[in-house]
């Protein structure tokens, strides 16, 4: 059963301030959601590896050139608040 | 002359090849399409009738200098919203992005724009891409041109709506769990899922970065192989494309040339076709079973031999991709902290009070629910339980699908349980909202590629779709089986526009 505490555990790991009726109806669903996920105990996946990814990955390295990736002034226009070339925050 | 608006790739190729139009006239014969039934229709979000223009006179010159024209020289195309378009607009219909401008070209755009396509806008989609009915976008709900009571289909429902409704001859999706597929089927359009790792994800707004592709839409099989062949290439800047896709499957990976190689007599002989029990059952509407049997005719007509066959762990697809994807998505959301891009709430208190607030005013309904979820799933004591768990079933649906791919060269199911619903049917019930995805999820948690073609109509006149999943990097035999079928029932399931 997911209770509303739950919900706010969970929205503060995930930094989001919910209003006490999102809490509400997200622990309602949520609890309809999960119910629906425990059917996966019931599959035996003894030695089955888990799978993140769909295709075989390696890694991927490019010559070691140097390029200028300064853009500084076109990613400027999309930052909220900026002081120089710093993004500018409240106090911490 | 038939008109401009409606017209398919090869027809508009033909027409400026011997001069009968300017890239410019059809350019501008879309945009006064776009601007008498875009009221209408809210696919779009952005119309970029500028870059139109001046990509449309770029073509217009290569043609009065003689100059060889490129793939899709001229033709028209939306692009979905949460694929970047430098100096444009990419909000993924979320009040977070709003204001939000890319600084840069997703790849997919740079090969488009390379291959002279003429980009008309950014259209319309579930916030993040997170739901299968349009409804969920923060600025508007669009409408299916079959019949503006009913949705499109999500999450590119603004790109399939773009491509049904004649204001774009091809478009631009993402598919994480069917955003492209579902749209296709609701609105009588071919889309297409490619392989996982084909197209770049590079310019791509990340939903669930182990499911997410990028494919194409359009009113005809060709049309689509047009597109696909201009999005597919190489990419430094995406370290999951795959290299050298098609030489396990000894594909030349030329599209364009399907039609020529088709033979007239029996065309699908020697192909084995599996037809999914688990998808042909009660769960799915009677109407989309009857068109169903139909394909399997006209298929078994060209020469096709199918079977029934069994993908038992298909029944838990569902619940193992609400878990990956909703996991995968609260990670790639973390990104949206108000400080380095996107909305920032300015009564704050201290930084905590920053991120908090402005991801609560930034995000949907949805977006929250999915983060909540997906940040569940992964939390401490829950993990082993649900993440990995799912990841393990996924590998076991992974291992069915491509085992039976191994006896058959494709599986067959329907795209969706059912056509199109009505606006706000659904809204209330997010469950119920989720089992429209049944049928095109186990192809992204696979990573194989899948394509929806459209096979008829319902009582209420909506369109239905089938879908085709094929091993990995065999989209050739996909389009060719897709082509047949459009070609033996004289594509009279595909869209057509009734321009007045």
């Amino acid at each position: 059963m997911i209770e509303i505490k739950d919900i706010e555990y969970i929205a503060k790991l995930a930094k989001l301030d919910l209003s006490d009726n999102e809490k509400a109806l997200y622990a309602k669903q949520l609890d309809s959601i999960v119910s629906h996920f425990k059917e996966l105990s019931k599959i035996d996946t003894t030695n089955c590896e888990p799978l993140s990814h769909p295709l075989t990955i390696t890694n991927v390295m490019r010559a070691d050139h140097v390029i200028d990736t300064d853009t500084f002034a076109e990613l400027a226009k999309n930052i909220p608040d900026t002081e120089g070339r710093f993004f500018k925050v409240p106090k911490i | 002359m038939k008109s401009l608006v409606g017209s398919n790739i090869r027809e508009l190729k033909t027409l400026l090849a011997n001069k009968s139009v300017s890239a410019k006239e059809i350019t501008k014969a879309h945009y006064e399409y776009i601007e008498k039934h875009e009221v209408n229709i809210n696919a779009f979000l952005c119309l970029t009738k500028e870059l139109s223009l001046n990509q449309a006179s770029a073509i217009d010159e290569l043609i009065a200098r003689k100059e060889p024209l490129p793939l899709l020289a001229g033709i028209p195309v939306a692009i979905k919203d949460n694929i970047c378009l430098t100096n444009y607009p990419t909000t993924c219909a979320s009040q977070i992005l709003a204001n939000y401008q890319s600084p840069y070209n997703a790849s997919v755009v740079e090969k488009l724009t390379n291959d002279g396509a003429i980009c008309v806008g950014k259209t319309n989609l579930d916030e993040f891409a997170m739901g299968s009915s349009c409804e969920n976008s923060s600025f508007k709900v669009t409408k299916n041109p079959c019949n503006t009571e009913y949705v499109p289909g999500g999450s590119s429902g603004g790109s399939a709506a773009s491509v049904a409704g004649g204001f774009s001859v091809i478009a631009l999706g993402s598919d994480t769990g069917g955003s492209i597929r579902l749209p296709a089927s609701f609105c009588g359009i071919v889309g297409m899922k490619p392989t996982y790792g084909l197209v770049s994800r590079y310019g791509l707004v990340a939903f669930a970065s182990s499911l997410d592709q990028i494919g194409p839409m359009g009113r005809s099989v060709e049309d689509v192989i047009f597109a696909l062949q201009s999005i597919i290439s190489e990419c430094a800047h995406d370290s999951t494309n795959i290299k050298e896709p098609f030489k396990a499957n000894l594909d030349d990976g030329n599209f364009i040339s399907i039609p020529n190689e088709v033979s007239d007599n029996k065309p699908l002989k020697g192909m084995k076709i599996g037809l999914i029990k688990e998808l042909d059952n009660d769960g799915i509407n009677p109407e989309v079973r009857k068109a169903l049997k139909n394909v399997i005719k006209v298929l078994n007509d060209q020469g096709a031999h199918i079977d029934e066959v069994s993908i038992p762990q298909i029944q838990q697809a569902l619940p193992v991709y609400y878990i990956i994807a909703t996991a995968e998505a609260s990670s790639n959301l973390a990104r949206f902290d108000g400080i380095r891009y996107g909305y920032r709430e300015s009564n704050v208190q201290n930084l905590e009070d920053l991120y908090l607030k402005s991801r609560e005013q930034g995000f949907g309904s949805e977006v929250k629910r999915r983060i909540i979820l997906g940040t569940y799933c992964l939390s401490s004591g829950y993990f082993d339980a649900y993440y990995k768990k799912a990841q393990a079933v996924r590998r076991l649906l992974q291992n069915e699908l491509l085992t039976t791919l191994n006896s058959y060269d494709v599986l067959l199911s329907p795209t969706a349980p059912s056509t199109a619903f009505k606006i706000n049917e659904k809204m209330a019930d997010p469950l119920n909202m989720y089992l429209t995805d049944i049928a095109t999820i186990p192809a992204n948690l696979a990573g194989i590629p899948a394509i929806s073609i459209p096979c008829g109509l319902d009582n209420t006149h909506m369109p239905i779709g089938f879908q085709l999943m094929g091993k990995p990097f065999t989209e050739k035999k996909l389009l060719k089986i897709a082509y047949v079928f459009e070609q033996a029932t004289n594509q009279q399931f595909n869209r057509q526009i009734n321009n007045n």
